[in-house]
């Protein structure tokens, strides 16, 4: 057991320094941020930094708790030594539970410090009665200030648990690193939608309390504003909290049960698929249509577009999917559900379009990074160049075509009557820019590091490291692309549409340029056969 | 003798302290079917892609067909049929669409003769090429590598994880298909019984140098076991080409590179011995892990004869 232990501390301290310093930095933001504006919400910023670092850190450690063996084929060596299955397989889910959980705790006591010294101070709890605006509300005492801190905090190391240890089961079922993390996206996501279920309308503190022993998040929930010069996180915690925490304690041990019950069989799972087992493909139509692809630009075209458009389709459903469930838990006006979907489309688009740009920029160059697939295509007649470009301009275009572009058309006629409905040009104006920037940071991850699912992690965290240096200051704090769209929809919604204010020119601009230099830099790391980093790929013999 | 199809000359790469090659020169001739042996790691994957431009060399010259990779490389590969070794293919596609799709980007793509040897090796052309078996996956590749009527056929350990069977079975088609098209193949390998079959001419790379170069014939003829009593020659000097020696008691086997010399100095000096012949892969074997520390000493009370 020591040996076992020893292990998983190897493979597991280099992630568990990465993550200290994630949200020991995450706590100084929120310091930081909180002495620059002086909100008193401390506690809700932190609480949302540390939902978007669990949700991360989550899908990452699941995809090495329950694929890293197989990835690595040291499956076999594991299940031949002297020790069970299942106690290799506790020891891998308690050691990413550890590795999740850690971090927000030493974050927590650091943020925890800062509010006991009286460095910062948090204002009282939020009431049902939202009116007074949290810079208005009075400042909670020491004691219920780090209540609501340890509330968060366990809330976002609960629901972490809970996500990493359900993605892990299913894990086990998959074939790849990248099918976990692709699912931890979609699932990450997805917690995030769900959680908000029974906070909108009347609060019903049972319900909650039910709910949140299945999905902690729910326990929490995170408002948003925008104020002049800055903004603020607040949070509403769920009456009945703790009592949700510990029911929700036998379910994650259950989940965690699961997991070291399907890990123990992993080894017949990972034996090559036999004649009679069960693998679902769809049929290859386009197999019987006899098309006769004329030159090497339409050829290449047709390859990127066949890659790149199921994945965007997806993205699209996914998105449609969360706006129909949005718009069945959320009280809406007097419309149809079909028009409330429509009005809901962009502002759901906007976010999962983020998420899915990054999916498709490092989907589309991940497999042929590969060094077998990398062999395959890189001895072909066709240049560097030409097949980096012609795979990132189409999968470029696959994204603001059927993501925005769809969006754009459906919804420009749906009802306009929240900042968060309805179609806008300043939609349309940026966040086509966004989600192209984020693709391009997707495409450098994954060209750089030649591993998808941490490249799309480091363009969401790299786009997340931008915005947080930019809000940081006060001088620079208008220039942040949200602000810049929030600035430009307001004076839509006013009746004033100019794309030449509010500093749009230049932040988009320079993000545009961004979007290209980025392809760029890509384009110098995308060489399949060609060693980036010596620890990321294998030298040729 | 016309000019060489793939010409190395003072090939040299290294991977950071790592040398890889080492002044490696090779010739091979038009219509040849040329064999590099190697081990797992002796350089034989490093030299390909050199010559499918795919890496910078260090320095020295490659040339196929008369044209240097490091200079036009899209041309080398359009007269080149590559088949990498453990190569993949897009797994959501077909072979059919797979062959459509590569067609625009070689003039010469014969889709008729694809679609005839994709019928020929038993594959489903309108199958998902990830449900493929291996040994299926490794015949599209050569149906791939080979329907642009490459004048020139690089294959790096194409039958490598196929069981041994199916490797039989790949290397006939292989050869059956050689054996009508004339053109030059250049084939990496460490497993000499699939080599010994096709191939008219080795070339040994160990370490990142090439230890032996020449015809199979060629080599069969002059790389031999020699076995003789071990008293016969205690105390001379290892002969030249010593490649392998083995104890037995008081016999001893040798395997002996340029033999015809030492045989007939054994004949002269009337030492009775046997000559082995030996396969390829004995030979490959001999040249890469073979061991001289046994040659036996001289003894402390022998007047041995020396040849």
């Amino acid at each position: 057991m020591k040996s076992l232990l020893w292990k998983q501390w190897q493979e597991n301290r280099g992630y568990l320094a990465i993550f200290l310093a994630w949200m020991v930095l995450a706590a100084i933001y929120s310091i930081g941020y909180e002495v620059g504006y002086g909100f008193h919400a401390p506690v809700g910023h932190f609480s949302g930094l540390s939902l978007f670092y669990t949700i991360c850190a989550a899908v990452f450690l699941a995809m090495r708790a329950a694929q890293g063996e197989q990835s690595a084929g040291t499956l076999s060596f594991s299940a031949s030594l002297p020790v069970s299955m299942r106690r290799i397989a506790a020891v891998r889910i308690g050691g990413a539970v550890a590795t999740l959980a850690i971090p927000v705790l030493v974050a927590a006591a650091v943020l925890s410090l800062a509010l006991a010294s009286g460095f910062v101070e948090q204002a009282g709890p939020r009431g049902v009665e939202f009116l007074p605006r949290l810079p208005q509300r009075e400042t909670a005492s020491l004691l219920t200030a780090l209540e609501q801190l340890a509330s968060v905090t366990a809330i976002a190391i609960f629901g972490g648990i809970e996500l990493l240890l359900v993605l892990s089961v299913f894990g086990c079922w998959l074939r790849s690193q990248a099918q976990v993390g692709l699912l931890g996206a979609v699932m990450g996501l997805g917690s995030m939608i769900a959680s908000g279920l029974f906070w909108y309308g009347e609060r019903r503190p049972y319900v909650q309390l039910v709910y949140g022993a299945v999905l902690p998040q729910s326990l929490a929930i995170q408002w948003s504003y925008g104020e002049e010069h800055g903004g603020y996180t607040d949070h509403e915690l769920a009456q009945y909290r703790w009592i949700a925490l510990g029911l929700s304690i036998p379910v994650l041990l259950i989940i965690g049960y699961l997991f070291v019950i399907r890990y123990g069989r992993l080894k017949d799972i990972a034996l090559p698929a036999k004649p009679g087992r069960f693998r679902f493909s769809t049929p290859s139509l386009w197999s019987h249509i006899p098309i006769r692809l004329r030159g090497r630009w339409t050829a290449l075209i047709w390859l990127e577009l066949r890659q790149s458009g199921p994945l965007v389709t997806c993205g699209l459903l996914f998105a449609l999917l969360i706006a129909i469930v949005s718009v069945l838990t959320e009280p809406r006006g007097n419309y149809s559900t079909g028009a409330s979907v429509l009005a809901a489309m962009p502002h759901t688009i906007s976010f999962v379009g983020m998420l899915w740009a990054t999916v498709v920029g490092s989907g589309l160059y991940s497999a042929e990074l590969d060094p077998r697939l990398g062999a395959f295509w890189r001895s072909r007649p066709i240049s560097s160049d030409m097949w980096f470009w012609c795979k990132f301009i189409v999968g470029l275009a696959a994204v603001l075509i059927v993501l925005d572009g769809v969006t754009i058309l459906a919804s420009w006629n749906a009802p306009r009557d929240s900042p968060t409905t309805g179609m806008s040009w300043a939609y349309v104006g940026c966040f086509p820019v966004i989600h192209a920037l984020l693709y391009a940071l997707a495409v450098l991850g994954t060209c750089w590091l030649r591993k998808p699912v941490i490249g799309a992690f480091m363009a969401i965290l790299g786009f997340a490291v931008l915005n947080i240096a930019i809000t940081t200051f006060p001088l620079t704090d208008h220039l942040d692309p949200f602000t810049v769209y929030n600035n430009l929809l307001r004076d839509e919604r006013a009746g004033h549409v100019d794309l030449t204010q509010h500093g749009y020119p230049l932040v988009y601009g320079v993000l545009a340029v961004s979007t290209f230099i980025l392809g760029l830099v890509s384009s110098r790391f995308a060489r399949p056969l060609e060693r980036t980093f010596r620890r990321f790929t294998l030298l040729p013999e | 003798m016309s000019a060489p199809a793939i010409r190395v000359d003072q090939l040299k790469k290294s991977y950071g302290s790592q040398q890889v090659l080492q002044n490696v020169s090779l010739n091979i001739p038009a219509g040849q079917t040329f064999a590099l042996l190697g081990r797992n790691g002796a350089g034989k994957t490093t030299m390909i892609r050199i010559l499918l431009g795919l890496i910078p060399a260090d320095s020295g010259n490659v040339q196929l067909g008369g044209i240097d990779p490091a200079i036009d490389p899209l041309t080398v590969r359009s007269h080149v049929g590559y088949l990498a070794e453990d190569q993949a293919m897009y797994g959501w596609m077909t072979p059919i669409e797979l062959c459509r799709f590569l067609a625009p980007f070689y003039p010469t793509w014969d889709m008729n003769w694809a679609r005839d040897y994709l019928d020929r090796f038993g594959i489903p052309p309108h199958g998902r090429i990830g449900r493929l078996s291996k040994g299926q996956s490794v015949k599209l590749g050569l149906v791939v590598a080979l329907s642009h009527h490459p004048p020139i056929v690089i294959l790096d350990d194409p039958a490598m994880g196929l069981d041994p069977i199916a490797r039989k079975e790949f290397n006939r088609d292989l050869v059956e298909h050689l054996q009508t098209s004339g053109c030059t193949v250049l084939y990496s390998s460490h497993l000499l019984d699939e080599v010994e079959a096709v191939a008219d001419a080795v070339a040994i790379l160990d370490h990142g140098r090439i230890v032996r170069t020449g015809t199979t014939d060629l080599l069969r003829d002059e790389v031999k076991q020699i076995l003789l009593s071990c008293d016969s020659i205690a105390g001379t000097p290892p002969p030249e080409g010593l490649l392998d020696v083995c104890r037995h008691e008081d016999r001893l086997a040798f395997i002996i590179d340029r033999s015809e010399n030492y045989v007939g100095q054994l004949i002269a000096k009337g030492i009775d011995h046997d000559v082995v012949d030996l396969s390829l892969d004995e030979i490959f074997e001999a040249f890469v892990i073979g061991r001289t520390q046994d040659w036996p000493g001289k003894p402390a009370n022998s007047a041995a004869m020396s040849p």
